[in-house]
C-alpha cells in the first residue's frame, strides 16, 4: 500500500485552502453582526444582552419570549437585531413588570440589567424591646437605638443644601441638587456602563433619577438603585438608567417620612415610628 | 573517520563552539525560534490591549485554520493507520523471496543507562521473537561508565543470557567525562557504533553498505517482521545509501499500566509520527530509527554534543550529502514504554521533562540555517523548504495551542468597555468555540484509531479501563497546552537565552512484560 499520493495531498490542501479563503470573509462578517436578509442583501445588525440576577423570570424582546432565567441562566443574548428601538420586558411572579426600551445600533451590543422589585412592599414596624411586652416581635434595644440615633441631626451645622454624596464602586456620585436627585459618572477616563447611554454610541455623564416637581431631601445608593425621600411624597426607590422607562417604586409614600440606611438596613421614620423596608 | 574539510561545521552543537562572526550568526539562529514564538504571543497580548478588534480577528482566523488543519492531518492519520494495518498483515519474508538479502546485517544498538535487567532483557527477547534470521542480527548493549559497575553487570548478564543466540553480541561502555560531549544517548550510541565497527563489522569482514543500524531506545520492542520490513524497504529503496528509515513509535509496552494522562500523550506522539509518515518531505528521523552504516560512518555517527541526536543525524546526513538524503517512512511500528512513574505527579513531571527534551529539537533550527549558509551545494529550494518546515513546525507547536486556549481570549478580558460593547466581542467566543468544537472530530478519529492500536485488554483490567481509553481524549486541549506548548516554549527560551539543556533520560520501569505484538 502506497503512502498518500502527492496529487491527493495537493487536492486536499488546495481544497482546504479554498474553503479557508471562502470561509474567512463570511465568518468575519458574521462575527461583526452582518447578516444576509432576502431582498436587502447583507445588513449590519446589532445585539442586546439582558441580565436577570433572579431565577424564574420570563424575558421577552419585542413581544417574543426569549427565555426564562434560572440557576444556570442569567444572561440572554439576542443577536441579529435590526438597528432601532427594541422593547424588553421581564416578568416574574410577585414582582413588578420591568420594561426597557433599548436602542440597537449596528455592530454594537446594548446591555441592560433587569431591576426586579416585589409588587407589594410592606414596611415592618420596629418596636424597641426595652419598651414592648415580651409577646411582641421586637428589635433589640441597642439596634433600635442605633436606628433611632441615625435620624438625629448632626452635631455640626449642616451645609445650606442637604446633599448626600456617596460613591458606589463604579465611580458614580450621587447628589441632591435643588431638590433633584442626580447620579453622575465621575471617571472621565472610563466609558460609562450602558445605563448612561441612550444609545450604545452616545453616553451621558449625568442621570436625573428624580427631577420632577417634588423636592428631594435625601438620597442614597441602595441595592443597585437609589432610595430618596421627598418632602411631599415620602420614600421611593428608583433605578439608575437614562433609557426609558426607569422603574420608580414608592416604598413608603407618606408625606414627611425620612429614611436612613444603617448597616445595610433601610429604615424609615414616620413621626416617631420606625419601620424597616424588607424584601428588596 | 575524518570529515572532509568543507564540512567542518557538520558537528557544531552550540554557538559557543564557534568563534567570530560564525558564533554571532549561530547565536542569532539559536534565538530565532524563541523570538518568533514569544513575539507571536506578545503580539497577541499587545493587540488585545491596543487593538482588541484585530486580536479577535486573529483568534477567529486561528480557529478556522485549526479546524482545517485538523481535517487535513486527520486525513493523513487515517491513511497511515490503514497503511500500518496493511503492513502488519504482510508477510515481509515472502516479499523478500525474490530479492537477494542474505548478506544484509542488522546492527541493533540499545543505549542503556540505569534501567533494570527486565527492561533490557524484554527488548532483546523481542529480537528473538522476530522472524528474521537471528544470526544476521548483531546486538550492541551500549552501557555508560558513569552508571556504575552494577549497571555494567546488568549488561553483562544480558550478554551472558542471550549472547549466543545472535550473530554477534557485544557490550560497550561509553567512558564518562569525555571532553566535548554531553552525557546522553548521542554520545553513547556514537561510541557504540564505532566499537561495533571494529569488533563486529571489521572483525567479521561484513561490508558497511550491507549493514543497517537500528538505533533503538532501551525499551524498544520490535514487532515480529520489523527486520524483514526494514530490509525490504532498504533493498527496494531508490538510493539505499542516501536513505534513513523510520518506523512508527507506539508506546504500547505498558499502555495498560499507564495513567490516562500518559496514554493520551503517548498516542498523540505516535499519531504525530504517523501523520508525518504520510508527509515524507517533512519527515526527519525520530526516536528509534534505522540508518545504513556506510553513510552513518561517513558522517561521523551521531553528534555527541546535542540533545536531539535522533533528528540531528538526519540533518547531518542531509547536509553532508548536499541535500541528497531522505527518510523513508516504513509505516510499520515498534513498541516502546509510555511514561509511568510511581505516582501521577511523577508521571506528569516525567512527561513534561521528556517533552521538553523532544521539543528541544528546535536546536536543529540554528544548525540547519547555519549549515545551509555554509553549504552552497544544497539546492536553494530544498534549503527553503526544509528551513520553513522546521521553523513553522516548532512555531506552531508552541504558539497554536496557547493562542487558541489562552492568549486568544485576552481581548475579552483586557479589551476594555468599548470593545466589550461590540457584537464582535460577544461573537468571538461563540464563533471560535464553534470551530474548536468542530475540531473535536479530529479527537474522535484519534480515539477510534487508538482503540484499534491498543494491545488486547489484559484480564485483570475491566471494561471500564477500555472505556477510559476512549474518553481519555477529552484531555487533549489540556495536554496540548501543558505538555506540548509550555515545554516547547520552555525549551525555546532556554535555547534563546543560551541556557542549554542537557540530556534528560526518561526513567523506564516495567510492571509486566511487554505485550504480545501482532
Amino acid at each position: 500500500m502506497q503512502p498518500l499520493s502527492k496529487l491527493k495531498r495537493r487536492l486536499y490542501l488546495y481544497g482546504l485552502i479554498s474553503v479557508f479563503i471562502l470561509c474567512l470573509p463570511v465568518v468575519l462578517l458574521y462575527a461583526n453582526g452582518y447578516r444576509f436578509k432576502s431582498g436587502a442583501g447583507f445588513v449590519r445588525t446589532g445585539s442586546v444582552i439582558i441580565t436577570v440576577a433572579e431565577g424564574g423570570a420570563i424575558v421577552s424582546l419585542d413581544g417574543e419570549e426569549v427565555g426564562t432565567s434560572g440557576f444556570l441562566r442569567h444572561n440572554f443574548y439576542v443577536d441579529n437585531l435590526a438597528p432601532g428601538k427594541h422593547q424588553v420586558v421581564v416578568l416574574r411572579e410577585g414582582d413588578r413588570e420591568w420594561r426597557r426600551t433599548l436602542t440597537v445600533e449596528q455592530e454594537l451590543v446594548t446591555d441592560a440589567q433587569a431591576f426586579l422589585v416585589p409588587m407589594s412592599i410592606v414596611p415592618a414596624p420596629l418596636v424597641d424591646s426595652a419598651k414592648a411586652p415580651t409577646s411582641t416581635t421586637t428589635t433589640p434595644h441597642a439596634t433600635y437605638e442605633s436606628y433611632r440615633t441615625a435620624f438625629l441631626p448632626p452635631k455640626k451645622a449642616a451645609t445650606s443644601t442637604p446633599v448626600v454624596a456617596l460613591h458606589n464602586p463604579e465611580s458614580e456620585g450621587l447628589s441632591v441638587d435643588d431638590g433633584n436627585v442626580l447620579v453622575r459618572w465621575t471617571d472621565a477616563g472610563i466609558v460609562p456602563p450602558s445605563r448612561y447611554c441612550p444609545s450604545p454610541s452616545v453616553c451621558v455623564a449625568l442621570i436625573p433619577v428624580e427631577s420632577g416637581q417634588q423636592n428631594t431631601a435625601r438620597a442614597e445608593f441602595f441595592r443597585g438603585g437609589v432610595v430618596y425621600a421627598t418632602k411631599e411624597g415620602g420614600v421611593f426607590l428608583s433605578e439608575i438608567d437614562i433609557r426609558p422607562e426607569p422603574l420608580t417604586v414608592p416604598l413608603y409614600p407618606v408625606r414627611g417620612a425620612d429614611f436612613r440606611i444603617v448597616d445595610g438596613h433601610l429604615i424609615v421614620k414616620d413621626g416617631t415610628a420606625l419601620y424597616e423596608i424588607t424584601g428588596l | 573517520m575524518n570529515l572532509p574539510k568543507e564540512y567542518w561545521y557538520l558537528h557544531v552543537g552550540r554557538a559557543n563552539e564557534l568563534t567570530g562572526r560564525d558564533r554571532v550568526i549561530y547565536r542569532f539562529f539559536e534565538m530565532l525560534p524563541g523570538l518568533l514564538s514569544i513575539g507571536t504571543l506578545l503580539l497577541f497580548v499587545a493587540l488585545s490591549f491596543l487593538v482588541p478588534v484585530w486580536a479577535a480577528y486573529l483568534t477567529i482566523i486561528f480557529s478556522i485554520y485549526w479546524l482545517l488543519k485538523t481535517v487535513y492531518l486527520s486525513v493523513h492519520l487515517r491513511h497511515n493507520f490503514k497503511r500500518v494495518r496493511h503492513n502488519l498483515g504482510i508477510d515481509w519474508n515472502d516479499r523478500l523471496k525474490n530479492i537477494s538479502h542474505g548478506d544484509v546485517l542488522h546492527l541493533v544498538i540499545f543505549p542503556f543507562y540505569t534501567e533494570g535487567y527486565e527492561v533490557v532483557a524484554e527488548s532483546v527477547r523481542a529480537l528473538l521473537r522476530s522472524s528474521w534470521d537471528h544470526k544476521r542480527i548483531a546486538v550492541v548493549i551500549a552501557a555508560e561508565e558513569r552508571a556504575g559497575k552494577e549497571q555494567r553487570a546488568v549488561a553483562d548478564r544480558v550478554a551472558k543470557d542471550f549472547g549466543d543466540k545472535f550473530g554477534a553480541f557485544i557490550v560497550t561502555e561509553h567512558p564518562a567525562n569525555v571532553t566535548g560531549e554531553i552525557p546522553g544517548k548521542g554520545s553513547n550510541i556514537s561510541y557504540a557504533a564505532e566499537e561495533a565497527r571494529v569488533r563486529i563489522l571489521d572483525a567479521q569482514n561484513i561490508p558497511y553498505e550491507k549493514t543497517l543500524v537500528s538505533a533503538f531506545d532501551i525499551d524498544t520492542v520490535v514487532y515480529p517482521q520489523y527486520f524483514s520490513c526494514l530490509t525490504w524497504h532498504f533493498l527496494t529503496s531508490e538510493r539505499p545509501e542516501r536513505t534513513s528509515f523510520q518506523p512508527i513509535p507506539l508506546y504500547n509496552n505498558n499502555i495498560w499500566d499507564a495513567p490516562m494522562l500518559s496514554r493520551v500523550i503517548a498516542y498523540s506522539s505516535s499519531f504525530w509520527q504517523m501523520i508525518q509518515q504520510e508527509r515524507p518531505e517533512r519527515l526527519a528521523t525520530f526516536s528509534s530509527h534505522a540508518v545504513p552504516f556506510k553513510p552513518l560512518r561517513e558522517v561521523g555517527y551521531w553528534q555527541k554534543n546535542v540533545v536531539s541526536e535522533d533528528s540531528r543525524i538526519f540533518w547531518n546526513l542531509f547536509v553532508r550529502f548536499d541535500g541528497d538524503y531522505d527518510v523513508v517512512p516504513m509505516a510499520y511500528p515498534v513498541s516502546m514504554d509510555a511514561n509511568v512513574a510511581p505516582n501521577l505527579w511523577g508521571t506528569a513531571r516525567n512527561i513534561y521533562l521528556q517533552h521538553r527534551r523532544w521539543t528541544y529539537g528546535a536546536e536543529n533550527i540554528p544548525y540547519i540555517l547555519f549549515a545551509f549558509l555554509k553549504n552552497p551545494r544544497i539546492p536553494f529550494g530544498k534549503k527553503l523548504r526544509a528551513a520553513f518546515v522546521q521553523i513553522e513546525g516548532f512555531w506552531s507547536l508552541t504558539t497554536n495551542p496557547l493562542v487558541l486556549f489562552a492568549v486568544g481570549w485576552m481581548p475579552l478580558i483586557v479589551g476594555g468597555r468599548a470593545f466589550n460593547a461590540t457584537v464582535l466581542s460577544y461573537n468571538l467566543p461563540l464563533v471560535a468555540k464553534g470551530f474548536l468544537t468542530a475540531s473535536l472530530f479530529g479527537l474522535i478519529v484519534s480515539a477510534a484509531i487508538a482503540m484499534q492500536l491498543v494491545p488486547e485488554r489484559p484480564r485483570e483490567k475491566s471494561r471500564f479501563h477500555s472505556l477510559m481509553h476512549f474518553l481519555q481524549w477529552m484531555l487533549v486541549p489540556l495536554t496540548m497546552v501543558i505538555f506540548s506548548a509550555i515545554p516547547g516554549l520552555d525549551a525555546q527560551i532556554r535555547l534563546m537565552l543560551g541556557r542549554y539543556l542537557g540530556f534528560w533520560v526518561t526513567p523506564k520501569t516495567r510492571k509486566i512484560s511487554a505485550p504480545d505484538v501482532a
